[in-house]
């Protein structure tokens, strides 16, 4: 009997050692038995997956927006800190993410130059009237928020994103339990099938946006997703006509976790997907690796819809190429409470009443 | 011709006699003397009805001493008594020793089926608390008033079912969960009014045909059984059955 020394059991983490009897490896701690092949294809499988992640984005250089056209000016919120172009022609306007009225119209400094703009397809009207409507098909608001709801204010605003491209590749092992079972006269046996799963995959990834606005809350710039790129023009400052464009203040490299982050557990679903028939299915050692990373600026059309209700002010964004609205919208306590009740009321009725037609049918 | 006559008159008179003697003492037994003459005549009337109407033999008995085996006692009562009707000699025995307080159902026939364990069981607890009352008059009553209800179920549904009441443990948890559900789908149906929330992945992003699963395997590593002894079938909503010392098929239990 030989001892093989670098290897471990997979079940209980003793030292495997090699039965020259049976041509497998034992574990004399938990008694299992392997095919020596089958361990090695084990470790094979832990060393890939144990390959430090890689995320590798080119660097991106910033492009100076040298603008000839003078008719933009910078509006300044004293309020929130925003600072945001704009047609120097749009007069009085509010600060789109706080709402304040008093915003100082500044000479405009330049600014970065996007690589492409996708712009408004959303006129104001329609704006405000997709809102509505899309208000209207929400079950557990207020009613009142329905009708009585006022639009404040509709600013359509550029906002300025990161855009995303990669390759990834990724390595991952999880542990596996198939559980199967049968009965005899006297007792129930249940089968724990124990197996190491390996699963290697890449996907390539395209215009992952990633909101560079400090002041662009993330959640309603990601929740406004996904934007039709076939629509996205190499950037012209003539689009911005009419409308305010924000600057962007969150750097690439602040930004790139958040793509990471996204990137990663789509590859982590989608490996795992392939992982079906299994009673339970654990990740165990995972490597995922970025390549060819790309990294542009872009500008995407945003609705910022302030809303009045019951004196508070609710904010909505709508993706201004999609008409995609969202918010937080006020919940209707009365609705909800009904809603419990009835739940509750109902399966409870359905659960005993259940009970007793079992009753009946002999089931029980 | 007139003493044939004779004959003939006096052998049914014989007859009948003893057919009567047979009726009155048949169905109610009290050799442990304690019923009154009224309540035993009473209850046989109203077994013998029974019996008549749904053709098997409900049968009481109240004895001072059912021996070592009540369960024996009872199923050689049943069948060295000639207890029993039909093909199956169907019928059920009530042995109360009012000794030992002891009690005991048998059952034979087509009442080991309509007798079942949950039935005996059910009415068992009501017939309980009359026996631990001593109180034997309205126990017979309750016995023969189910003995009705049981085979007249039996006879025209097949079975007899009884009456459900969810205990209230069973009841506590269900309206727990419920309302843990019900909290679920309240908070959900909140939750929909928000919006405004930030997505997970870049599923949306992936480029159409390139995502590849480009190795994939799966090693098996080891098994475990593990086995736990199968509960005992009680019989649910069968009969559990016994063979008697006459070698016949008897159902039954103690309540």
């Amino acid at each position: 009997m030989d001892t093989i020394q670098n290897y471990k059991c997979p079940c209980c983490g003793d030292a495997l050692v090699f039965s020259g009897a049976k041509h497998k490896l034992h574990c004399s701690s938990c008694g299992n038995d392997y095919e020596p092949e089958t361990i090695k294809q084990v470790y094979d499988a832990d060393a890939a997956a144990n390959t430090e992640s890689r995320y590798e984005w080119d660097s991106y250089t910033p492009r100076e927006f040298t603008m000839e056209d003078t008719s933009l000016a910078s509006y300044e919120c004293p309020s929130c800190g925003a600072s945001i172009a704009g047609d120097a022609s749009l007069g009085a306007t509010i600060c789109p993410y706080c709402g304040n009225t008093t915003i100082m119209k500044n000479q405009f400094e330049g600014a970065l130059l996007p690589d492409y703009i996708i712009p408004f397809r959303i006129e104001k009207n329609e704006a405000a009237l997709r809102f509505r409507q899309a208000a209207a098909k929400k079950m557990f608001i207020p009613g009142a928020f329905k009708s009585e709801a006022k639009v404040k204010e509709t600013t359509g605003m550029y906002v300025p994103f990161w855009m995303f491209d990669c390759d990834a590749d990724a390595d991952i092992t999880y542990t596996a339990q198939r559980v199967s079972g049968w009965s005899d006269s006297k007792y129930n046996y249940t089968k724990t099938d124990f197996y190491r799963l390996f699963r290697s995959g890449n996907a390539s990834f395209a215009n992952i946006p990633v909101d560079a606005s400090q002041k662009a809350e993330d959640v309603y710039m990601d929740a406004i997703e996904p934007f039709d790129y076939s629509d996205a023009v190499k950037f012209d400052a003539s689009y911005l006509s009419g409308y305010l464009a924000d600057k962007y203040d969150v750097s690439v490299d602040d930004s790139i976790e958040r793509a990471n982050k996204r990137v990663r557990t789509s590859m982590e679903k989608m490996l795992m997907r392939d992982t079906a028939g299994y009673t339970s299915v654990q990740p165990q050692n995972s490597s995922i690796r970025f390549s060819g990373g790309k990294v542009r600026y872009a500008l995407m059309p945003v609705w910022m819809l302030n809303v009045n209700y019951n004196g508070q002010m609710y904010k909505f964004a709508m993706n201004g190429q999609t008409g995609k609205s969202v918010g937080n919208y006020p919940a209707s306590k009365a609705k909800l409470a009904v809603l419990f009740m009835s739940v509750f009321a109902g399966l409870s009725a359905l659960t005993i009443g259940g009970c007793y037609l079992l009753h009946a049918l002999g089931v029980l | 011709m007139k003493k044939l006559f004779s004959i003939l008159t006096a052998l049914m008179i014989f007859c009948f006699s003893a057919a009567s003697v047979m009726a009155e003492g048949r169905l109610v037994n009290d050799e442990a003397d304690v019923l009154t003459a009224d309540e035993q005549q009473e209850l046989e009337a109203r077994l013998s009805e029974i019996a008549d109407a749904y053709d098997f033999d409900p049968v009481i008995l109240f004895t001072p001493d059912s021996g070592n085996s009540i369960v024996a006692y009872a199923d050689d009562y049943f069948d060295n008594n000639g207890y029993g009707r039909g093909d199956r000699r169907s019928g059920v025995i009530m042995v109360m020793d009012v000794t030992y307080n002891k009690r005991y159902i048998s059952t034979s026939g087509d009442c080991v089926n309509a007798y079942t364990d949950d039935v005996i069981s059910y009415i068992g607890n009501d017939l309980r608390e009359s026996a631990n009352e001593r109180d034997y008059y309205n126990l017979s009553k309750k016995f023969a008033s189910y003995a009705e209800d049981i085979m007249s179920s039996y006879r025209s549904k097949g079975r007899y079912i009884t009456p459900y009441h969810i205990e209230t443990k069973t009841l506590a948890v269900i309206l727990i969960v419920v309302l843990i559900i019900s909290l679920i789908v309240m908070g959900k149906a909140k939750k929909s009014t928000k919006e405004a929330v930030t997505p997970v992945d870049a599923d949306i992003y992936t480029k159409n045909g390139s995502a590849n699963i480009t190795a994939a395997r799966d090693l098996f590593l080891y098994s475990n059984i593990t086995r736990t002894a199968r509960s005992e079938n009680k019989g649910g909503r069968g009969s559990s059955t016994h063979t008697s010392s006459s070698g016949r098929t008897h159902g039954g239990g103690s309540f």
